[in-house]
């Protein structure tokens, strides 16, 4: 939410104030990798975007790579009706390209690996749909701009909503980039001219196309969570921590999405 | 032999006393003689029956005597003592002025407390604190600050580095009891925690109880800070102030009446934001973010019997971006009291109090604008009676009613008819109690006391039935509808056995319970606090502690040693569930998981309180558990303000009257942490797997501080005194460690760096104070 990221600004104003500053040490973390599987997928309303990627855990300090999971059984389950996914790239699996999702539908995913079965389930709410977006200078950054956009939350109450963005072509997919949003305190209001990115790097000219996704309660936790994790820790706020916010069974994590997706397109101008 | 008896016994040997033989009583106030302001736990001893008293939080003192002809030494440290000879054969008043001494070198002292009181005191774990100590300690930016100086004392410990927050012996934040003239303070912190809402120049008393909490108070589970404001001079007028580098005050004084009533108002502001607008760079020239406090007090002595005050307190934190963005916060209270006597052994105080904590914050740069306020009143009544039945009697009782009243959150949308509010919740809370101190023999003495507690949610409400941490259904209560009580009995005891004039042995036991308490995950305290009030849902916390502990001094109270030892085991305790969401989240108790905590220590105080040399060695071995069920899986962990060893070693040297050198240095442990112990990829993001809660720490924390004061020399007819403070802070520059960082490699997702996030390197400061 905004305005929480807002008294973020009044720690970090504070903090300026005496100079705070970071050291590397060594925090003497031993390798504690446990090999869990890693499921990163999602099931949207739009051709071309489904698809389901699989990996493992890795120690978290001693620099290796995840491993794929090229191996698996990924179905994707809808209205009695089951779709395999087969691996099509290391560690990422599709559908056949008629596979579409449908708002308002529950699609419940498995994943077979080494004998073990992982499921989650997830139902695709409304989509958020853009009035329009544009482009403003960063205030502090003559490299950097704003993305502003103009929308009307949906009637509906309890609705949760992520915004991306990919420029020219490339999609952003790091989560501290990623935005979202939930009406539970004001909804139903007509948003104009709203900061949805605050700071995002590029050119003059470059095309920007804002997706939004409907998400849900749990998936807008996953996310703050995500992003609290890698934000530099403000003093007197709580500080990361916790047990991995998924909707995997059976001890995997990460997350399955089904999610209804629009876009908007606007080009970077002062 | 049963509780009921053990009340009784003492009372009829109180009876059989009053009748044996006819007493008359000698009472009043002692009092500076130079300001009138009264003086807090002065003594009076009866040099023939070597017996005595000390005078209460208002400076009265009564002593019922057989009728005889008795020597009345009056005697405060820092105090030229004043004796007299009294025939006493009526009742007697008798308000004493002492002067204070022309401080000789030798004779300088750290301490307001009297002579030897440490030992001979019945309560145990109680820490004074002297605003003079305060003055010279070097200090975060030269700001003197209450409570960065209590938590160099044992069995006290700062949540995070420079917060002026503090934990009592395994408690939590929210179970500190702050009161200042009597009136609860919520938030006691400005500018994110860096600051206490207390300003040292207000300030004419501060106790903190850290275990045995009197029965006339309660509330809250660990400990009671309980602050008293200056009264003001009611001889002359007078001003203070000084000027630092983030902020300046001033404090007026003087009388209303000459000898009859006095004003003391006090004031400060920090002035950062003053400069930031010097700056051309937009990023921070549009920043303004600052604090301002005030505080009043007024008095007046109608006649001998009866006495009023008024006394207030308003604090505010700003900070805004431009006209984009405004954030505000802070504390007011107000605190009305009558002082009367009905006769010359039964004092009372009559207290009308008002608190209130809120926070509001909005936007005026987007469309639409919005605007979040938060705040919590409270209203209360206490009506304090001490009867002194004899030198060696003394019994407490009163009651107290309290409305506490608190807006979680209402968020509004400017223009769009769109209004989001947690629903209020309104609670009373009712108290009785009744203590008595008895000196049972010259060896012997004992402070026995019970409180009970009764707590009662009332409507307007909605109140949410919660199964598996889940909404099961809601139910809606009209205008003062009472839906739940809770109620309970608070015994507290201690006593202490004299093994000679300089050593004792003491023991203690208090229950504690605690209606009230504050939905925060943060570390150190933030300014988006919300209480939250026991309810049929969230059972009241009940603590019940026990100490014990060695009380020695050496060389004619010189040095000061204590060995206390304790066991605190907390139940009903709160811990949030992972990414909980606190803020202005209407079904907040789905949110809340139980479970049990305990904490046990042993806390060792080294103290010099005279000569050109004195200080203090604080070490305290302690350790903070907290037992969930549904958090950790399952598992005990170590509470986030758990710091085993703490070590902080307090020295000033005297070089001259005029010349003071400081010094501190404070060890702890390293705070609780909790690491990532394995990763995975999401995006194109490397998100970390904690391991067990709390489960690693910090690198161990260490400091020095260094404080150079210099006071101007003193003239006859001079009325302008004043000195330079100069302080390093962190003067060896370590780069503590607040919290750790973690950062994905720029070129190798795969590679994470560890970063210790540092606060406060070495800062110096200057601060200039005077008094005319």
């Amino acid at each position: 939410m905004n305005q929480i990221r807002k008294i973020h600004m009044v720690a970090i104003a504070a903090v300026a104030l005496w100079g705070c500053g970071k050291v590397e040490f060594d925090p003497g973390i031993a390798n504690q990798n446990k090999n869990l599987v890693v499921v990163e997928g999602q099931v949207t309303d739009q051709p071309g975007m489904q698809f389901v990627k699989l990996s493992r855990t890795a120690s978290y300090m001693d620099g290796t790579s995840p491993a794929q999971i090229n191996d698996a059984l990924v179905t994707v389950s809808v209205d009695n009706h089951t779709v395999a996914f087969t691996n099509t790239a290391p560690g990422y699996y599709t559908p056949p390209v008629d596979f579409i999702g449908e708002v308002g539908k529950t699609y419940n995913l498995s994943v077979l690996v080494d004998g073990k079965t992982y499921e989650a389930t997830s139902t695709m709410h409304q989509p958020l749909a853009l009035d329009s977006v544009s482009t403003k200078d960063f205030e502090y950054d003559t490299d950097y701009f704003e993305i502003r956009a103009s929308f009307t939350d949906n009637p509906q109450k309890g609705e949760y909503f992520m915004f991306k963005y990919s420029r020219n072509g490339v999609m952003n997919d790091s989560i501290a980039s990623w935005s979202y949003y939930d009406d539970l305190i004001a909804n139903n209001v007509h948003f104009i001219d709203t900061r949805i990115f605050a700071n995002i790097y590029g050119h003059v000219g470059d095309t920007i196309v804002v997706y939004t996704y409907s998400t849900n309660k749990l998936y807008n936790t996953f996310i703050e969570s995500a992003q609290k994790s890698l934000q530099e820790p403000i003093p007197f706020m709580s500080q990361p921590g916790g047990e991995a916010v998924t909707n995997v069974s059976n001890g995997a994590v990460g997350f399955f999405l089904a999610t209804a997706v629009r876009t908007k397109e606007t080009l970077l101008e002062h | 032999m049963t509780g009921r008896n053990f009340l009784i016994i003492p009372f009829l040997l109180l009876t059989i006393g009053s009748f044996a033989q006819e007493k008359y009583t000698v009472s009043g106030y002692l009092k500076d003689k130079n300001s009138g302001e009264t003086l807090i736990g002065a003594t009076v001893f009866v040099k023939e029956l070597q017996t005595g008293t000390s005078a209460n939080a208002y400076g009265f003192y009564s002593l019922s005597l057989p009728k005889g002809t008795y020597t009345l030494q009056y005697s405060f440290i820092g105090y030229t003592p004043f004796e007299e000879t009294l025939v006493l054969n009526a009742n007697t008043v008798k308000t004493v002025e002492l002067e204070p001494q022309n401080v000789q070198l030798e004779s300088i002292v750290i301490s307001s407390k009297k002579k030897d009181e440490n030992v001979t005191r019945t309560q145990m774990s109680v820490i004074k604190m002297d605003t003079k100590t305060m003055s010279t300690l070097p200090v975060l930016m030269g700001e003197s600050d209450i409570m960065k100086t209590i938590q160099l004392m044992p069995g006290v410990q700062a949540p995070v580095e420079g917060s002026s927050g503090f934990n009592v012996r395994g408690g939590s934040a929210d179970q500190n009891l702050i009161l200042l003239d009597e009136a609860p303070v919520y938030n006691a912190t400005h500018l994110l925690g860096f600051f206490s809402v207390f300003n040292s120049d207000a300030i004419k008393d501060a106790t903190l109880y850290k275990g045995d909490i009197p029965a006339s108070n309660g509330g809250r589970l660990s400990s009671l800070l309980d602050i008293r404001m200056k009264d003001g001079n009611d001889k002359e007028f007078h001003g203070s102030g000084g000027i630092g580098i983030i902020s300046s005050r001033l404090a007026l004084e003087g009388p209303l009446k000459k000898g009859k009533g006095s004003f003391f108002i006090s004031g400060r502001r920090t002035y950062v934001d003053l400069f930031l607008k010097l700056s051309s760079d937009s990023t921070i020239n549009k920043n303004r973010l600052y604090f301002y406090d005030v505080n009043a007090k007024l008095n007046y002595q109608l006649n001998d019997n009866n006495r009023i005050f008024l006394s207030g307190y308003y604090g505010r934190d700003f900070y805004g971006y431009g006209k984009d963005f405004y954030f505000g916060w802070g504390n007011a209270t107000l605190t009305a009291r009558w002082n009367h006597l009905f006769t010359s052994k039964l004092f009372s105080n009559l207290t009308f109090l008002y608190s209130n904590y809120g926070y509001g914050l909005g936007t005026n740069s987007s469309t639409p604008n919005f605007e979040w306020t938060s705040g919590m009143d409270n209203l209360s009544a206490k009506y304090d009676f001490t009867n002194y039945f004899s030198p060696n009697s003394t019994i407490r009782f009163g009651v107290q009613g309290i409305l506490h009243f608190i807006q979680p959150g209402k968020f509004s949308v400017t223009d769009q008819n769109s209004e989001y509010k947690v629903p209020d919740r309104k609670a009373l809370e009712y108290a009785a109690y009744i203590q008595h101190e008895l000196k049972i023999n010259e060896k012997l003495s004992v402070n026995y006391g019970l409180r009970f507690s009764m707590f009662q949610n009332i409507g307007t409400a909605t109140v949410y039935e919660i199964k598996n941490f889940q909404v099961a259904d809601t139910v809606h209560y009209g205008q003062m509808d009472i839906y739940h009580t809770y109620m309970g009995l608070e015994p507290r005891f201690s006593g202490t056995y004299l093994l000679n004039s300089t050593s004792s042995i003491k023991a203690s036991y208090s229950r504690t319970r605690q209606y009230l308490q504050l939905a925060s995950n943060s570390v150190g305290g933030s300014p988006l606090d919300v209480w939250f009030p026991a309810s049929s849902y969230v059972k009241p916390q009940i603590s019940d502690q026990v100490g014990i502990g060695y009380f020695r001094n050496f060389k004619n109270n010189t040095y000061e040693c204590s060995v206390e030892g304790f066991y605190k085991n907390m139940r009903n305790q709160i811990d949030f569930k992972d990414n909980a969401n606190l803020i202005l989240n209407n079904q907040m108790e789905t949110e809340l998981r139980f479970g049990n905590a305990k904490s046990y220590g042993l806390e060792v105080l080294l103290r010099k309180n005279t000569g050109k040399f004195n200080g203090w060695i604080s070490y305290t071995l302690s350790k903070a558990l907290r037992d969930f069920p549904d958090i950790n899986n399952g598992k005990e962990y170590v509470a986030s303000y758990d710091h085993p060893n703490n070590l902080t070693i307090v020295a000033s040297y005297n070089f001259s009257q005029r010349v003071v050198l400081s010094a501190n240095w404070v060890y702890y442990s390293g705070t609780p942490v909790t690491y990532p112990t394995m990763r995975y990829t999401y995006g194109t993001t490397s998100l970390p797997i904690y391991g067990d809660k709390n489960g690693n720490r910090l690198p161990a924390y260490h400091r020095l501080d260094l404080s150079l004061t210099v006071r101007s020399k003193k003239k006859a007819n001079r009325h302008w005194s004043g000195e330079w403070n100069f302080a390093v802070y962190n003067a060896y520059n370590r780069a503590n460690a607040y919290s750790v960082y973690f950062e994905q490699d720029k070129n190798n997702p795969d590679i994470m760096h560890a970063y210790k996030m540092v606060m406060f390197r070495m800062i110096p400061s200057i601060t200039y104070n005077f008094k005319f």
